[in-house]
């Protein structure tokens, strides 16, 4: 009996193992990973529909939808996770964005969101920026100062 | 070169000296005075907002090939420098942009633009600064801009530098070659409004710009001051489709214009001689350049749209003015469909200047009688020279060009182009050193632009 338990257990384990590495593996895929836009707590902005975050990420709109001034802020230039969440957002790659970003702001119109240096201080700097909206590619703690106000599914 | 453009006077091609920088104190005033009230700007109205310093540039590297190899010289841009196709080279695309920004809070925003690129000979040192401005925002709808920044003419007016912005080697000579203005010290007003699920823009601007545009047969370079140019966009865009209409007026008056005005007041003598056949062919030249001041008029259409994975676009503009050879229709429309990383396009491209050429005069055996053989020659001369101008500087081509761009990575493209060029008789003006006979050539270019 105790070496049935004992094979069981070792088997479990194995069947553990096996499914925390397909876990791990799907982690590890970005096209899979899906993007939590967030305001702080502090935020007049409750939720916002895809086309009102590509208006602000697109720079044609300055505004959340109750006309307040919205300061978006951007993961580095080539963050795989930047990449994510355009092409979550938008459907486009990088090189499209930039391309599109760049007829922007050499154009004198208006400057791309402000790049941070990480996730990190994105939630830092949107946590105490009532104004702010950002992007996380894991789901923010409930005590964290945060407000999901839309969750982009993975492109396909 | 072409009378027909405001910037271009007709005769003589040479001007006054241009004072280099003398702009500069008025712009770094305009700037300091505006940093200066920067501070007071309401940031305490977007508590926490983090002031946003970027060095960002953009550059091409291009290689063109022209042939056949012959005397005319291929010119992307009317501000270049004359040369002749008879090699491999790399001033035609090549070019570096710096730009410095400062966005202090989302209200407020400095912008500083320098593009290092080939250009006239005699072109001042202050014509590569591109952008100088300020522009507040004291509404996410409004903004207002004031300094340096650019007529906003067409679509692609603002970034006709940045090749990373768009598919081609350079937007379409036929359309975009002519525009001299590049810079415009002044300020503009803009509004956004939502309409359905697009947004309209409207945009009313003004200031004043001067160019240099390089000699086309050693003829030294062409200097004009611009002032006013006033005008007005009205944009509207939806799910990646845009069209934006312009209308403006720029009125320009060559550095030299006491030598203009002598041209016109001969012209005009001579079209009031007893002499018909003299008289009314003096009367078209003199029509075709003012006394003074080129009053000349544009408006333009254009629409894009970005229908993954095809961009489609196109442009069509009307410019008329108080002379007659400032008629002329410009237009293009481009293909492009991307294939991941690579993106394949064509284009078409016509430019047309609408008066007909000139005749060459001759009427120094009719005049002979009338004022002496040395009056006579040079009023034939005068008349020559304003005709030979004219028809050298007249468009009339039209291109087709295919090509492709590879996005090595989001901040490289690759690009190759092909493009064949007809230019009819008397309609070779976008080129250097062109001559009064049709043209047919084949520009090959290669290039890699970048952002960072």
């Amino acid at each position: 009996m105790a070496a049935a338990v004992r094979l069981l257990s070792r088997r479990r384990r194995g069947l553990l193992a096996s499914l925390a590495a397909l876990c791990l593996c799907a982690a590890a895929l970005p096209a899979r990973a899906d993007v939590w836009v967030v305001v702080p707590v502090s935020s007049s902005v409750k939720a916002m529909s895809q086309k009102e975050l590509v208006d602000l990420y697109m720079g044609r709109s300055r505004a959340f939808p109750d006309g307040t001034f919205a300061l978006p802020f951007d993961l580095p230039r080539d963050d795989p996770g930047r990449a994510a969440f355009y092409k979550a957002l938008t459907g486009m790659d990088l090189a499209q964005i930039n391309s599109y970003w760049s007829r922007l702001m050499f154009s004198g119109q208006t400057l791309p969101p402000q790049p941070l240096p990480g996730e990190a201080a994105m939630a830092d700097l949107v946590k105490r920026n009532p104004s702010a909206v950002g992007y996380l590619l894991q789901e923010p703690a409930a005590d964290k100062g945060l407000r999901v106000v839309l969750v982009l599914k993975s492109a396909k | 070169m072409t009378p027909r453009t405001p910037l271009r006077p007709a005769s003589p091609r040479r001007d006054a000296v241009f004072v280099p920088g003398r702009r500069v104190p008025w712009l770094a005033a305009l700037c300091a005075g505006l940093i200066s009230i920067a501070p007071a700007a309401p940031a305490q109205d977007v508590p926490g907002a983090a002031s946003d310093w970027r060095l960002n540039g953009f550059g091409t590297l291009g290689l063109v090939d022209v042939l056949p190899h012959d005397s005319w010289g291929f010119r992307r841009e009317i501000d270049q420098t004359a040369h002749h196709d008879e090699r491999v080279r790399a001033d035609v695309d090549s070019r570096l942009g710096l730009q410095a920004s400062w966005r202090p809070d989302p209200r407020l925003e400095f912008v500083g633009q320098l593009v290092l690129k080939p250009r006239a000979r005699e072109a001042a040192g202050d014509e590569s600064l591109a952008w100088a401005f300020a522009a507040w925002r004291p509404t996410p709808e409004w903004e207002i801009r004031v300094g340096r920044t650019s007529p906003d003419l067409f679509l692609l007016a603002d970034v006709r530098n940045v090749g990373f912005a768009y598919p081609w080697m350079r937007p379409s000579v036929d359309f975009y070659g002519w525009m001299p203005a590049s810079t415009l010290d002044g300020a503009d007003i803009s509004r956004q409004w939502r309409l359905g699920d697009g947004r309209v823009r409207a945009k009313v601007f003004g200031g004043r710009t001067s160019v240099t545009l390089g000699s086309t047969h050693d003829d030294g370079d062409t200097h004009g001051n611009v002032d006013p140019l006033l005008g007005a966009t009205l944009a509207f865009d939806a799910d990646g489709f845009t069209v934006k209409a312009t209308v403006a007026e720029a009125r320009t008056r060559a550095r030299d214009t006491a030598a203009v005005a002598q041209s016109w007041n001969a012209l005009d003598a001579l079209a009031h001689l007893p002499v018909p056949a003299v008289a009314t062919q003096a009367a078209v030249l003199r029509d075709s350049f003012p006394q003074d001041v080129f009053v000349t008029r544009y408006a333009a259409l254009g629409a894009s749209w970005d229908l993954a994975p095809w961009q489609l676009q196109a442009e069509l503009s009307r410019i008329t003015g108080n002379f007659s050879s400032s008629q002329a229709w410009y237009g293009y429309a481009s293909a492009a469909r991307r294939f991941d990383d690579v993106t394949l396009f064509a284009m078409i491209g016509r430019a047309r200047t609408s008066r007909a050429p000139l005749p060459d005069p001759q009427w120094a055996a009719t005049l002979a009688p009338v004022m002496g053989p040395a009056l006579a020659a040079g009023a034939q001369g005068l008349g020559q020279g304003i005709a030979s101008s004219f028809n050298l500087g007249r468009e009339n081509q039209g291109s087709v060009s295919v090509g492709g761009r590879w996005d090595v990575n989001a901040q490289i493209a690759l690009k190759m182009q092909i493009d064949v060029v007809r230019s009819a008789a008397f309609g070779g003006g976008m080129w250097a050193y062109d001559t009064p006979a049709a043209h047919h050539a084949s520009v090959i270019s290669a290039g890699m632009d970048f952002v960072f």
